[in-house]
């Protein structure tokens, strides 16, 4: 019998649908807190820097322009974050075999970057016009400084949590706690750690987490879930640049009133470069810690606790040596490592490859892989 | 070269330290009587890695300087031109230069860092460091293209520019034949090595027994050590024969069937000498554009528009150019699988070994452009010897690929629990 008709429908190749694509990205969006909150402040410079664009091109003045192209750089670091915390939550593939979540920590080291370079044009700006004072009016200028600010203190209560990291161990905290003093002062926001922000310790340091009995060996009784720990980095780099921003709006506001109410035209320059300066200094623990994931190295929160281990591991009955242990963060709070162990010939591999388990996810490691190699006599 | 001092063995790799408290675990006799019966391959036999790369550096290094030299002689002809000339246009072209030399410079010392030894905390060594060299050079690039940009839609905006054509002619000329120089230089001296100074690097045995099939080509390591900037595609070397790339393939014994096989096998080229290749392209596309406004300006000297928009043009060609590094550079970093070594492949490879049930959690990734780590957990047979079975999956993974550490967890079949969804292989 004929077929009375033919539905080739199932039989084509699903169509590259931009439309069923971009309404995903949107609902991963939407669906988690950070990413939401980046979003939104996200559509807000966004609309500010264009309102200030088109306002800077109708009254033609080129300091609202650049002032503008200025907020655009910045709206380019909230993209870049909004990219990461949707990128980390992609699912591993084949050439990805880890996931995607090193996003995160490339989102805050890039943002690191941008601001460096920010400081570094802040400051040459300043020196410049130190130099050659030019005569800018800043009339214009500064109720739209007052708006960029208003917009900014609205980032900065959004994303307050970002920058006090929630760290284990090691608290590169100095950056960190000026930038809280700071705002106490100047905004009086409250440091209420409420939990909106979610940093929930999705795998914190705890020791009876870990379900195995000690006969098994079985590796992946601890579930492995990025929680929203992961999007430290991401907060913690998007956090800065608001504040950079932030910074610049009150030092144009100073320096202007300075300028009109006493003359001083120095004001402008000294005040470019201390920012410059302040913008530098807050961002290096941010760079310090991603250009260490980056870099594979041994997780500073586990730098004391890995000796231990070790010198746990070889006291095991049977363990000659250990051998190569190279340990490395994949993103906040996952670390993973691989280890090498010669053993006796008569040692007991399975029970000495569980207990190694053991030993290292009390210390935090949960993925790990051993390599028993069995010594011959 | 690998059998050292036996009692020092267990204490120093290749690499550097490694942790071990002391001898109390075990005493000097057992160790020399380990060394000399064990038929264990040291783990450290198949460093075919470390020596390519060792090789690969050394050529960079070489050709970086190179670089830099010449760009710092035409930098500085340029900044006297244009001093006693007068002219912004050359001095703008001498700090473009500038940028170049910086990122030359930034590329030599990531070099000379990653060859840094490996410390406690860094225990893979300073291998990322070049890769963070070359983000960093890139990142740049886009700067100052940004800032062209920038630049260019102020001129368009407040159209107030005086346009020398003939001194713009003169220095977009001179800017374009320096890169040409350089990018030759970075370009042809990788093409001339290649026929000269490596077929001597190759008189040396390659130290893995060709167990494996010879034919796949895999890049990864290329075994030849060889850096190109752009995509020449190499076939593996079967003991010691070799092709090189640039289009002509010698006909080495079974290279010809595997040459449309070749295409999917991209070596990888050192980081730093790429993204420095890439500066040089964008810097030569600039200087082109210069060179294309020049001469439309002076001919017709009220087209002065065509500047800014010849700017705007180049520079999207410019980021374009950036792509390519930028992913490889992407995927190092986001410990992804390298472009060379497929996933499926070396999980089929591993379980085509005797004894081996299954494997999960399989993890490769790269440290640098071609040192590649693979870690896994692979359930065996619970009534085999692990340490053959062990040796055999180790020996697979080097004489295949040129991998840099391969670490393999053995566990016992009876173990294995069905339903864990974290043993399920990554969805593709």
């Amino acid at each position: 019998m004929l077929p009375l008709s033919i539905k080739d429908d199932e039989y084509k190749p699903p169509k590259f649908n931009l439309l069923a694509k971009i309404s995903g990205w949107f609902r991963s969006i939407l669906s988690d807190k950070t990413s939401r909150n980046l979003f939104f402040f996200l559509c807000l410079n966004l609309s500010f820097a264009f309102v200030e664009l088109s306002y800077g091109i109708w009254s033609n003045s080129l300091g609202l322009i650049s002032d503008s192209f200025h907020m655009f750089f910045d709206c380019t670091a909230l993209l870049a974050g909004l990219a990461a915390s949707v990128i980390s939550r992609w699912r591993s593939n084949d050439s990805f075999s880890y996931g995607y979540v090193r996003a995160e920590v490339l989102a805050g080291f890039v943002n690191g970057l941008f601001l460096i370079f920010t400081a570094f044009f802040i400051f040459s700006e300043g020196v410049e016009r130190a130099l050659e004072p030019p005569h800018v009016n800043h009339d214009r200028l500064l109720p739209v400084s007052v708006a960029g600010l208003l917009v900014n203190l609205v980032g900065i209560f959004v994303f307050q949590h970002g920058g006090h990291g929630h760290s284990h161990g090691g608290d590169e905290g100095h950056g960190h706690s000026h930038g809280g003093h700071g705002h106490e002062s100047k905004h009086g926001v409250g440091h209420e750690h409420s939990n909106e922000d979610g940093h929930s310790h999705g795998h914190g340091h705890s020791h009876g987490e870990h379900g195995h009995s000690h006969e098994d060996p079985h590796c992946h009784d601890e579930l492995h879930t990025p929680g929203k720990g992961s999007s430290k980095q991401i907060l913690q780099g998007v956090f800065l640049h608001i504040v950079a921003d932030t910074l610049g709006s009150v030092g144009v506001i100073i320096s202007a009133i300075l300028m009109q109410k006493y003359d001083l035209m120095i004001a402008d320059p000294i005040c470019s470069m201390c920012i410059s300066i302040l913008i530098g200094v807050s961002v290096v623990p941010l760079l310090r810690e991603s250009i260490g994931i980056l870099m594979q190295r041994t997780p500073p929160s586990l730098d004391n606790a890995l000796p231990e281990c070790y010198q746990r591991v070889q006291q095991l009955q049977g363990v000659y040596n250990l051998q190569e242990p190279h340990f490395w963060t994949l993103c906040t709070d996952v670390y993973i490592g691989t280890v090498k162990l010669l053993i006796a010939p008569d040692a007991d591999s399975k029970w000495i490859l569980s207990q190694t388990h053991n030993i290292f996810t009390q210390a935090g490691v949960r993925q790990l892989y051993v390599q028993i190699e069995v010594a011959t006599m | 070269m690998f059998r050292k001092d036996p009692e020092k063995t267990q204490l120093v790799t290749e690499k550097g330290t490694m942790y071990s408290i002391t001898m109390e675990s075990v005493s000097t006799d057992e160790i020399m009587q380990m060394e000399k019966d064990s038929n264990i391959n040291h783990c450290h036999d198949n460093s075919q890695a470390t020596e390519d790369r060792e090789r690969e550096k050394q050529l960079a290094r070489k050709r970086l300087y190179v670089v830099s030299a010449v760009c710092l002689v035409f930098m500085i002809g340029e900044i006297l031109g244009g001093y006693f000339a007068g002219s912004l246009a050359v001095m703008t072209d001498a700090a473009h230069l500038l940028v170049d030399f910086a990122s030359f410079i930034i590329s030599l010392v990531s070099l000379w860092l990653s060859s840094r030894p490996a410390t406690r905390t860094l225990s893979y060594g300073w291998h990322r460091a070049e890769i963070l060299g070359a983000l960093l050079s890139v990142v740049t690039i886009w700067l100052v293209t940004g800032v062209l940009v920038y630049l260019a839609v102020q001129r368009l905006i407040r159209d107030n520019y005086e346009i020398e054509g003939t001194i713009m002619l003169i220095t977009s000329g001179c800017a374009v034949l320096a890169n040409i120089i350089m990018a030759f230089t970075l370009h042809q001296s990788g093409h001339g090595h290649s026929h000269g100074g490596l077929s001597s690097g190759h008189s040396h045995s390659h130290g893995n027994k060709d167990k494996g099939n010879h034919g796949h080509s895999h890049a990864v390591g290329d075994r030849h050590g060889h850096s190109n900037k752009s995509n020449h595609s190499h076939g593996n070397g079967n003991q010691e024969n070799h092709s090189h790339g640039n289009g002509d393939v010698e006909q080495h014994g079974g290279v010809d069937v595997q040459r449309y096989e070749l295409s999917e096998s991209q070596p990888q080229a050192n980081a730093s000498v790429r993204a420095a290749f890439v500066h040089v392209v964008g810097d030569l596309l600039q200087s082109i554009s210069v060179l294309v406004s020049a001469i439309i300006i002076f001919f017709k000297p009220e087209y002065k528009i065509a500047d800014p928009i010849c700017t705007f043009l180049f520079s999207i060609f410019v980021l374009g150019t950036t792509i390519t590094i930028l992913r490889d550079i992407l995927i190092v970093l986001m410990e992804g699988t390298p472009a060379g070594v497929k996933h499926g492949e070396v999980r089929d490879r591993l379980l085509a070994v005797k004894g081996v049930k299954s494997v999960h959690s399989l993890h490769i990734w790269a440290l640098t452009m071609n040192q590649t780590v693979l870690s896994a957990h692979v359930a065996i047979d619970d009534l085999v010897d692990s340490q053959p079975v062990l040796r055999e999956m180790t020996q697979t993974c080097f004489s295949n690929y040129n991998f840099h550490s391969v670490t393999i967890q053995l566990e016992q079949q009876s173990d294995q629990k069905p339903g864990c969804s974290l043993c399920d292989d990554p969805k593709i």
